[in-house]
């Protein structure tokens, strides 16, 4: 080791950072070097009055107290605007945990949401296609299926509704499973 | 680390988390701020501000962030905004905090040592370095020389503490002992 090494490695050395190899070169060094050892006695120095200066520091007595009575006093004269964003965080919370728990309840059901609602539309199409004459009666052009026109309408129409349905209801599933959470 | 308070959050036991985030932390907030004030009596205030703050901040910890760092990040944010707000302040100035750190001055630590020429007042040569230099140092010695603590507190890199913390002390001891440290090693 010589004397531009010294300084860096006697920091770590004083505050006990170095391995013990390293340790014996450096004090190998300082035994035969007197510029790196009065060097060492003025870091030692300054270690001491700065730990001197600096241990033991910590809040004075009564700290908790005052603190516990200005919480207290804080509380009392709390400004809506706080009160209003803790009770935000408090509900926004409980729905959060609503949520998890639906979740963990039934991983299904956003899935089968998204199905009961396609089907629900699907059956609105049925009722109003039986119980409205008239959009049997329309003058609609054949489509070619074998079907009578009004039927594949509806069959289409249906197709449509339930697909929206499904797009409806499996929207939040479908973000959350492409979002990876 | 920590699961207990965080339990009680979840739990919505404020009052019961903040007591053991009191038994906990209370220590190191108030080295946090004393590292940056260097005044007794105002880093108590400074770390009653901060422990207010976060005590007033419980129902919004969402847990994301482990907790020592939340609450250090709220410390860091205060003790800064504190600094702020200081160095805004009028210099000159006859007011209690003032007086409070003439008098701090005063009974601060001195050592001579004849032998070497060093002079040391340990608040004077702090009062030359640098403030992020200062910090470090200040809170490396509070903390009792852990490198990692002093990271985490201020949210520095292990290896930017160090640095620092070589710097500071080079300067350091340039400073006290009034001749550059080349001439020591030549």
């Amino acid at each position: 080791m010589n004397c531009y090494e010294f300084e860096p490695r006697y920091l770590e050395y004083l505050d006990g950072q170095l391995e013990a190899a390293q340790r014996a070169a450096l004090e190998i060094h300082l035994a035969g070097c007197p510029d790196c050892a009065a060097l060492a006695r003025e870091h030692r120095q300054l270690d001491a009055a700065f730990r001197t200066e600096f241990s033991g520091r910590a809040p004075g007595a009564g700290f908790d107290e005052r603190l516990w009575s200005r919480i207290e006093s804080e509380k009392a004269t709390m400004p809506e605007a706080v009160k209003e964003r803790l009770r935000q965080a408090m509900e926004a919370d409980f729905q959060a945990r609503t949520e998890a728990m639906r979740r963990a309840c039934c991983g299904w059901a956003g899935w089968l949401n998204g199905f009961g609602f396609g089907v629900g539309i699907l059956l609105l199409v049925c009722v109003l296609w039986s119980a409205v004459p008239a959009l049997k009666s329309l003058p609609l052009p054949n489509l070619g299926t074998g079907l009578t026109a009004q039927l594949a309408y509806a069959v289409g129409a249906a197709v449509v509704f339930l697909l929206m349905g499904l797009g409806v209801g499996f929207r939040r599933p479908l973000q959350r499973l492409l979002s990876g959470v | 680390m920590d699961d207990d308070i965080r339990q009680l959050l979840q739990d919505q036991m404020f009052k019961e988390a903040f007591e053991l985030i009191l038994g906990r932390y209370r220590d190191k907030v108030f080295r946090l701020a004393y590292s940056m004030l260097r005044n007794e009596s105002q880093a108590e205030d400074l770390a009653q501000d901060i422990l207010v703050r976060i005590w007033k901040g419980l129902p919004t910890y969402q847990g994301g962030a482990a907790l020592s760092t939340w609450i250090y990040a709220i410390s860091r944010n205060t003790c800064l905004t504190e600094l702020k707000r200081r160095s805004q302040r009028p210099t000159v100035s006859l007011q209690a905090p003032d007086m409070e750190e003439g008098m701090d001055r005063i009974v601060a630590l001195q050592t001579r040592d004849r032998e070497t020429g060093v002079e040391m007042d340990v608040n004077e040569l702090l009062d030359q370095l640098p403030e992020k230099y200062r910090q470090v140092i200040t809170l490396f010695y509070l903390e009792q020389k852990a490198y990692e603590e002093v990271a985490v507190l201020l949210g520095l890199p292990l290896g930017t503490v160090k640095t620092f913390l070589f710097r500071a002390r080079k300067e350091l001891l340039k400073l006290a002992s009034r001749r550059p440290l080349a001439a020591a090693l030549a």
